[in-house]
């Protein structure tokens, strides 16, 4: 019966796992009540934003004028807006915009920041002091006007309000992994690898990478709710993502605008799903930080905030 | 003290300087022809000869670096270039704005202090008290709402609730403060709601750590009240912080007068900029970003000053 044994010990092996990552999971609930509530948010808008087709019960673009500015009722929850599309609908769709592009600023802006501050620490000398100067021009920058700059220089649409976001992110980063870096260049492991002949290229994404990953996933986690906030106000200021695709931005813009003609709920919905993004990407930052980084507590970590 | 100023000082025109050429050469990288990126308009066909014209107007025939030297010498002239868009030279376009966003900004600061720097001081006193964690959660939110749904809320609760718009003219304070007041004072409100969070957690957490410390027992095992011991002693060591975190919320609430003047159409600078974004106006935007730039600069160097001014263990060398 040596078959059933393997079975047995295989099946016994996997259900352990699970109940010790179950076991894990929930002492993290315990512990950090408020970052697990956070993951929880982030999760739901994440799955809003994969999802939107299966979650949503109304087509976000079907108008209806014969539903304009429909109170909330059984069918649409949230309401209709000034062309009789479902507000609850559209809402569910824009978490595929905010949340894309928030993710993706995030990761190419703190990617670029991490790779510049990494160098720039190691090398010194010239290209340090160089990309220290930069770094003192952007910085005395709010990232949403070197944002509102960096739209109106390309073509509008997602990709350009990305990248404008990224350019943003840059400085503050650049400056904290720099800092990081500086610490570890000096430890004796990386003096041991050196003598040994390693090559700065080795050195730099053995040694020196390794030690800043943890920095660098909770400057990630935390500067997320910032992107999330500067791409919706570029939309609300209507240079942003093109009017006709909602977003929590552009839904807020045409919401109060028509205020004086009636639905005066318009922007809430919106509002509120931007608030629990936002707010579900700081307190799990927040606890990401605690637990991986706890030397930066107090600190937004390069984390922007409009 | 005197000669770190002096470095400070002579660092700024060399930082504005690289500032110039990364903003000149962005502009100048902008794909395509900048004379059609100037008049884009789909609807309208340029002729060749128009925008041969367009370019020469405009020096852009000119190599690289002569246009950079001649707009570069004319900046420091303190022209700043033509605005296209209200054809008018750009400094006249300005000048008449800075007095409602500076109004706003004035009133962002010293409200945003003047609310949180008290409830935070409110919020250490009675740590762990309903009263400590409503004024938490209060902050956390006006954290996280970004300030056009404050903006928005505070319109809709105008509009629905008293059936009231605030005026669209703009009246100088010094003229009629009354009606002044009416115009700017909801756009304010925005402001020092999310300058105020901030001020309110720093002076929490920092009231919450100098109050541990040994002078602090000292004063209060010689009997002196405990007024004097919280506003005398423990006040002073915990504002430090605060005083530099004014430089940073200022270039925060520097982004946050732009939204908030769209909102409430107050004709200030940022309302001048985001109009100028819309139609491309290249001159006043990159004006305006390099004089946004100096300001922040300038403003840096002066908390850093008066840093060192107000607490006398930081000596800069």
């Amino acid at each position: 019966m040596a078959g059933s044994t393997t079975e047995m010990f295989v099946g016994t092996s996997w259900q352990f796992r699970v109940q010790h990552q179950f076991r894990t999971l929930l002492k993290f609930v315990q512990t950090k009540p408020l970052a697990a509530f956070g993951a929880f948010l982030v999760i739901f808008m994440i799955a809003l934003a994969v999802f939107p087709n299966q979650i949503a019960p109304h087509e976000p673009d079907r108008p209806n004028l014969g539903e304009r500015y429909g109170a909330p009722n059984s069918e649409f929850l949230a309401g209709t807006d000034q062309l009789g599309r479902d507000v609850r609908s559209r809402t569910i769709h824009g978490a595929q915009v905010s949340v894309r592009i928030g993710i993706l600023s995030v990761l190419i802006g703190k990617t670029i920041a991490l790779v510049v501050g990494m160098m720039s620490a190691y090398f010194g000398g010239v290209v340090d002091l160089l990309v220290q100067r930069l770094v003192d021009v952007l910085i005395a920058f709010p990232g949403l006007i070197l944002a509102m700059f960096w739209v109106t220089l390309f073509d509008p649409g997602p990709w350009t309000v990305t990248f404008a976001i990224a350019v943003g992110l840059l400085p503050g980063s650049v400056r904290v992994v720099r800092s990081q870096v500086l610490a570890i260049r000096e430890y004796t492991y990386v003096e041991a690898a050196r003598a040994i002949g390693a090559s700065s290229s080795r050195i730099l994404l053995r040694h020196v990478f390794p030690n800043v990953t943890a920095l660098f996933i909770v400057i990630f986690s935390l500067s997320v709710g910032g992107a999330i906030i500067t791409e919706s106000s570029l939309s609300f200021l209507g240079i942003g993502i093109s009017q006709d695709i909602p977003t929590w931005g552009n839904m807020v813009r045409a919401g109060t605008r028509n205020l004086f003609i009636a639905g005066w709920w318009l922007p809430i919905p919106p509002s509120v799903a931007l608030a629990l993004t936002v707010y579900g990407f700081n307190l799990l930052g927040d606890g990401l930080r605690d637990v991986l980084d706890p030397r930066l507590r107090g600190s937004r970590a390069g984390g922007t905030r409009i | 003290m005197r000669q770190y100023v002096i470095r400070r000082l002579l660092l700024i025109p060399v930082t504005m300087l690289l500032l110039s050429v990364v903003f000149f050469a962005m502009l100048r990288a902008i794909p395509g022809d900048t004379a059609l990126a100037i008049f884009a308009d789909p609807t309208e066909v340029m002729s060749e000869a128009w925008l041969i014209q367009i370019r020469e107007d405009l020096g852009l025939n000119r190599p690289l670096h002569v246009q950079y030297f001649d707009w570069m010498s004319h900046m420091l002239r303190g022209d700043l270039g033509f605005s296209f868009d209200w054809a008018r030279p750009v400094h006249e376009v300005l000048a008449g704005r800075i007095e409602p966003s500076f109004q706003l900004l004035v009133m962002g600061v010293v409200g945003g202090i003047g609310i949180g720097v008290p409830l935070g001081i409110l919020s250490a006193y009675k740590q762990d008290s309903p009263l400590d964690y409503s004024l938490r959660v209060t902050a956390i939110t006006g954290i996280t709402l970004p300030s056009f749904v404050v903006a928005a809320l505070v319109l809709i609760v105008l509009v629905s609730v008293w059936e009231w718009m605030p005026p669209l003219e703009f009246v100088s304070f010094t003229e009629d403060p009354a009606e002044n007041m009416k115009k700017m004072i909801f756009p304010a409100l925005v402001l020092i709601t999310h300058a105020a969070a901030p001020y309110m957690r720093l002076t929490r957490s920092q009231m919450l750590e100098v109050i541990r410390e040994d002078y602090i027992r000292t004063a209060r095992s010689k009997g002196l009240r405990e007024r004097v011991v919280v506003f005398r002693h423990a006040l002073r060591n915990a504002l430090l912080p605060v005083i530099t975190t004014t430089g940073l919320s200022l270039a925060y609430l520097i982004s946050g007068t732009v939204i908030v003047e769209s909102v409430f159409e107050v004709h200030g600078l940022g309302f001048a900029m985001l109009r100028a974004a819309q139609t491309r106006d290249y001159a006043t935007l990159q004006s305006m970003v390099l004089i946004i730039g100096a300001l922040v600069m300038i403003i840096n160097l002066l908390t850093d000053i008066a840093y060192g001014w107000i607490d006398p263990r930081i000596r800069y060398s």
